[in-house]
């Protein structure tokens, strides 16, 4: 599968705009993968309880999909799907 | 720093005892009524400050739970709250902390740079990072020990008392946070709210500036001749009215945008909102320096409406996220779109 980037998570994956990975069977597999791969994005990307934080946007095959929930996260995950991320943070 | 001679306190006083400081509560479906209210605000007062001011208490408002907000005195304009998220630094990093002691209170250390309103403000929403690097939001009065606040002086809105806020070991107790596991989250939604909100006023001075204008064109004279009747001029109020027109229309569209998709909306990046933003902003300064050419040596005296308002609307640039920042978010998420063939 891979993991398309957008937004201000792109400077924590060195600016790459996709990435793929293999062996991944769902979309939480696919995450933790990618955390282990670029572990800055925890922070951003995790909140306290574990959970992908609800300022992330992902889309799976273009369809939005809450990431925080644990049905999403079985989500299962073939080598030609797509996984975009897209987030928006800005100061005030 | 907070006397109650302060003009915009008694005035938010008044308008809270009109129902002005609640509009937003229970998921922004006063939305209209409240941007009304700010347009109507721009316009009768010269000041922007006070639209401003007064959008950011409903946003307070709408942050808090039932029992914080019955006491936080937000809604009856006894009290006033502020938003401390912003350090000398980027959006995502912090170094104000907060550390939980042994008898399960809090300590506060650090410092927000620029706090609008924060010299009045009776209450703050702070984001703080805890040791184990969670970003969490407290609820912190202006009471509490080992709060300082120093008042900084910005070059136009005059009322919005921006402060720095620094805390030196505040102690809370652990009923005071607001938001335990997601802090960034929660300052996009604060902040994504907002963005339409703090440039209602805007476009009420834009109106007033527009008459101003016209009123000035029709009684002054110059080689014999009213202003008004120069076809430069003409031109010029012309040009204004169009901008006038095409901010107010996108405030419109982005205020039914919100009331009629409020349910499935993306509630921490609305680029319907980010586009008005950042669209009523740069329109507000390019719709200033015409009116200085209309109003030309008046308009640039410290005391003029027309000078005041470009003052106040560059405040706006940065407000609410910088315009150069929205633009480059409102871009690559167009640019995702069309990338997978989905109309965003």
């Amino acid at each position: 599968m891979k993991f398309k980037f957008s937004g201000t998570l792109l400077r924590f994956v060195d600016y790459q705009k996709e990435l793929e990975l293999t062996n991944v069977q769902t979309l939480h597999t696919a995450i933790n993968q990618l955390l282990e791969l670029h572990p800055d994005l925890r922070n951003i990307m995790i909140d306290g309880e574990g959970r992908v934080r609800k300022v992330i946007r992902v889309s799976v095959n273009r369809t939005v999909v809450d990431a925080s929930s644990e049905g999403a996260l079985k989500t299962a995950l073939t080598s030609s799907d797509e996984v975009s991320l897209f987030t928006a943070i800005v100061g005030g | 720093l907070r006397s109650d001679e302060q003009p915009i306190l008694s005035w938010l006083r008044s308008q809270a005892g009109q129902g002005a400081t609640g509009f937003l509560i229970r998921g922004g479906r006063g939305a209209a009524a409240l941007a009304r209210t700010l347009v109507s605000c721009g316009e009768s007062l010269p000041d922007l400050s006070y639209p401003l001011v007064l959008s950011l208490q409903n946003s307070i408002a709408n942050a808090l739970e039932d029992a914080e907000l019955s006491a936080s005195g937000i809604l009856d304009g006894s009290m006033i709250g502020a938003f401390a998220y912003s350090e000398r630094r980027d959006a995502l990093e912090f170094e104000t902390r907060l550390r939980c002691e042994a008898d399960g209170w809090l300590v506060l250390s650090g410092q927000k740079s620029w706090v609008t309103v924060g010299a009045l403000a009776d209450l703050y929403f702070v984001y703080a990072e805890t040791e184990t690097r969670k970003l969490q939001v407290v609820l912190v009065r202006r009471s509490d020990a080992g709060v300082v606040v120093e008042p900084l002086e910005g070059h136009g809105l005059a009322a919005a008392a921006f402060a720095r806020v620094s805390f030196h070991d505040v102690r809370l107790p652990p009923d005071r946070i607001i938001e335990e596991n997601d802090g960034l989250s929660h300052a996009q939604w604060f902040l994504n709210n907002r963005r339409l909100l703090l440039c209602c006023g805007t476009v009420g001075r834009m109106r007033a500036i527009l008459d101003h204008c016209g009123r000035y064109a029709l009684v002054t004279e110059r080689y014999h001749r009213r202003l008004a009747e120069y076809p430069n001029v003409q031109v010029i109020i012309g040009r204004m009215r169009v901008l006038l027109n095409a901010a107010q229309s996108t405030l419109d569209c982005a205020i039914a945008a919100l009331e009629s998709n409020a349910s499935n909306r993306d509630r921490y990046w609305d680029s319907h909102q980010a586009a008005a933003k950042v669209f009523v902003v740069d329109t507000a300064q390019q719709f200033a320096l015409l009116a200085l050419r209309v109003l030309g040596g008046s308009g640039f005296r410290a005391e003029s409406e027309a000078a005041r308002f470009q003052r106040d609307c560059t405040g706006l640039i940065a407000g609410g996220g910088p315009q150069d920042l929205l633009e480059n978010l409102l871009g690559a998420e167009w640019l995702q779109c069309m990338e997978e063939g989905v109309r965003s």
